[in-house]
């Protein structure tokens, strides 16, 4: 009967055998599980990352379109302000950015007239202020990003200074402070998931081209004054943005300042498509 | 004492079924994981390489209606895949480390008239992982500005000698013209408007008219400010016109670099007229018939020849503003209007270039319009 049994010294060996695969499994177990859901979260964090970083690309390459060639020359004239220059620095800059942590892109989209367009917009108001319906036009959209307390937030909404009949205005507000109900913003990354520590966008480069003679300011015979620019010639101008975010997993406040070692963090150079455009003065 | 011992074994068992399935469950975690960060590594990366197969593509459309006119069907639209336009698909290089993953795009482009001479031009780039198209507007350019055939002689500077009376036909024989109606361009510095009857150092510029008939071909000076008629003559900056003239798809712009006095061939023909830009004067042997625009940088230029020497369209001698542009010239050269057709010609051309042609013959020239690239199909 002795030999079904187990010893005293049999049963300490199996318990601590058992003991010891027990907690080599539970270790095993919880290393691998902890390591998952970290990578999980690393990579949560990462895709808003990077549709953040794609998102940076798109707007700021997109931004000045203007339409088709007659909607571009409608767009420079009827943009001319009271200082005789016509074009994106006046009243849909194609990227402000002008606030810090903030830029703000406007490029046109179709439209079709309907409802109470009439009310907001020229170009669906019949000479009677009735509704153009269903007349194709382009109308500038804002777009834009910005940093809030960790959070990126992104607008795109009509442009406010597109609403052009008297009286109207847009319903919501899309300018670099709006806040409250009225805002237009909305966060497109969590603060869960992702701290948003910087976010600065710069300009460091630009080049002027005189845009009847060709050529580039200041080579050969060409305009050098960047003065010039909207004055007595019409000008093109390319420009280079620089963006850079750095964010990280967690909440706590500027960890970026010092070095971006060990963060999510890219230095986006981005060049618009659509140069900038400044019609010269033909008053 | 066998019922005992399985009894035993199904502790084993159920302790390595739990460790299994614990060990499933933490590998299944760390899979999805892994999934999702290589997942979101392809997508990012699949959105970015098929936008910049998108942009190759668009600048092989561009290139393309640079050197060929469209085939409009259904109404305005021209579509052509990479092998019905003779370009190539993309291939992008993805390549990581030391392993090659190029991937290649089906290259498609299409084009859509719009109004005057505007054409939007659509690019798209297509694999296996996705789509991505692009678009911008641009205008068909002549290479020439409208004036620039107006008068078959332009001089940023003066004439200086002339001798004998080369033919300079501008005017039609029954005094009609196409437009304009100048001999010749020149500063204001050489006479005034509409009354340049001497030349800088006071020769006659009568000589220069068809057989003497000055009556029929007034000389005009049409300048008045610059004397550089770059801007006057071409559309395109002198960099691009050099780009141009070095691509190996344009086969009617020359532009010659080499110094001293530039000895010419025959060039062009009335259905394909040249742009012939030279960095020096030119020297035209006897017999040299050349139909486009000459455009010389050189001054002081002697047009002392051989005689018998033909230029149809327009010859400018850019140099020596407030000097000579051309300092000599002599009978039996002809230079004739480019609007000038056979029957009211006798300048001596073969009868085969006896066609008047006009700006559209340098038609080709792309121009993008700033503010009309997009990546999305809103107008």
């Amino acid at each position: 009967m002795r030999e079904l049994g187990l010893s005293l010294i049999e049963l300490l060996v199996a318990m601590v055998i058992g003991a010891f695969l027990a907690l080599a499994g539970t270790t095993y177990f919880a290393t691998t599980f902890g390591a998952g859901i970290s990578i999980q979260e690393t990579t949560r964090a990462q895709e808003q990352f990077a549709a953040l970083t794609n998102a940076v690309r798109v707007e700021f390459r997109r931004a000045g379109y203007r339409g088709n060639p007659s909607q571009l020359a409608n767009y420079l004239i009827t943009t001319e302000g009271s200082s005789g220059v016509a074009g994106d620095e006046g009243t849909f800059p194609a990227i402000d950015i002008s606030t810090s942590g903030c830029a703000l892109m406007s490029y046109a989209r179709s439209h079709s007239c309907s409802g109470s367009d009439n009310a907001n917009f020229a170009a669906c108001r019949d000479t009677d202020g009735s509704l153009l319906s269903g007349t194709a036009t382009v109308l500038h959209y804002r777009t834009g990003l910005r940093l809030q307390s960790g959070v990126v937030e992104a607008v795109s909404t009509i442009h406010p200074s597109q609403y052009d009949v008297v009286g109207a205005s847009a319903s919501v507000t899309s300018d670099c402070s709006a806040t409250g109900g009225s805002s237009a913003w909305q966060p497109i990354t969590a603060l869960t998931d992702l701290y948003a520590d910087r976010l600065v966008f710069t300009m460091p480069g630009e080049t002027y081209f005189d845009a009847d003679a060709g050529c580039e300011f200041s080579v050969g015979g060409c305009e050098t004054n960047a003065s010039a620019c909207g004055d007595t010639v019409s000008c093109r101008i390319e420009r280079l943005y620089k963006v850079e975010v750095c964010a990280y997993l967690g909440d706590t406040d500027n960890q970026c300042a010092s070095s971006p070692d060990g963060r999510l963090y890219a230095e986006i150079f981005v060049s618009p498509r659509n140069n900038v455009l400044i019609s010269r003065d033909y008053d | 004492m066998a019922m005992q011992n399985r009894q035993t074994g199904y502790y084993t068992i159920a302790i390595v079924v739990i460790l299994g399935l614990l060990s499933l469950l933490a590998s299944r975690t760390m899979t999805i994981a892994t999934q999702d960060a290589v997942r979101l590594s392809v997508q990012e990366q699949t959105s970015t390489e098929a936008f910049y197969a998108a942009e190759q593509v668009m600048g092989q459309a561009l290139s393309w209606i640079q050197a060929n006119t469209p085939t409009y069907t259904s109404g305005t639209s021209a579509t052509y895949t990479a092998a019905t336009a003779g370009v190539n698909d993309v291939v992008i290089d993805a390549a990581q480390g030391a392993s090659d993953s190029d991937r290649s795009y089906t290259a498609e482009f299409w084009y859509v008239q719009g109004s005057s001479s505007s054409v939007r031009v659509f690019a798209r780039a297509t694999n296996a992982l996705g789509s991505q198209t692009v678009s911008q507007w641009i205008v068909e350019q002549s290479l020439i500005v409208g004036e620039a055939l107006d008068t078959p002689i332009g001089l940023g500077g003066c004439f200086g000698t002339i001798n004998g009376s080369p033919e300079i036909n501008a005017v039609r024989d029954d005094g009609t013209r196409a437009s304009g109606s100048n001999t010749l361009r020149l500063p204001a510095s050489c006479g005034t408007a509409s009354s340049v009857t001497t030349s800088c150092n006071g020769s006659d510029y009568g000589k220069l008219n068809k057989s003497g008939n000055g009556c029929t071909e007034p000389i005009y000076a049409e300048y008045t400010s610059s004397s550089d008629l770059w801007g006057s003559t071409f559309s395109l900056s002198e960099a691009d016109m050099k780009t141009l003239a070095d691509s190996s798809s344009t086969d009617n712009v020359h532009w010659i670099e080499s110094g001293g006095s530039q000895s010419l061939s025959s060039y062009g023909s009335a259905a394909s007229p040249i742009i012939l830009i030279l960095e020096d004067c030119p020297s035209l042997p006897a017999n040299t018939e050349i139909i486009g625009i000459i455009f010389s940088k050189g001054s002081n230029c002697s047009l002392q020849g051989s005689g018998n020497q033909r230029i149809k369209g327009s010859l400018i001698i850019n140099g020596a503003s407030g000097g000579n542009s051309i300092n000599q010239w002599n009978a039996n050269d002809v230079v004739e209007a480019a609007y000038i057709s056979g029957s009211d010609s006798d300048s001596g051309f073969s009868a085969s270039n006896q066609v008047a042609f006009d700006e559209t013959a340098f038609a080709g020239n792309v121009k993008l319009l700033p503010g009309t690239w997009t990546d999305t199909d809103a107008n």
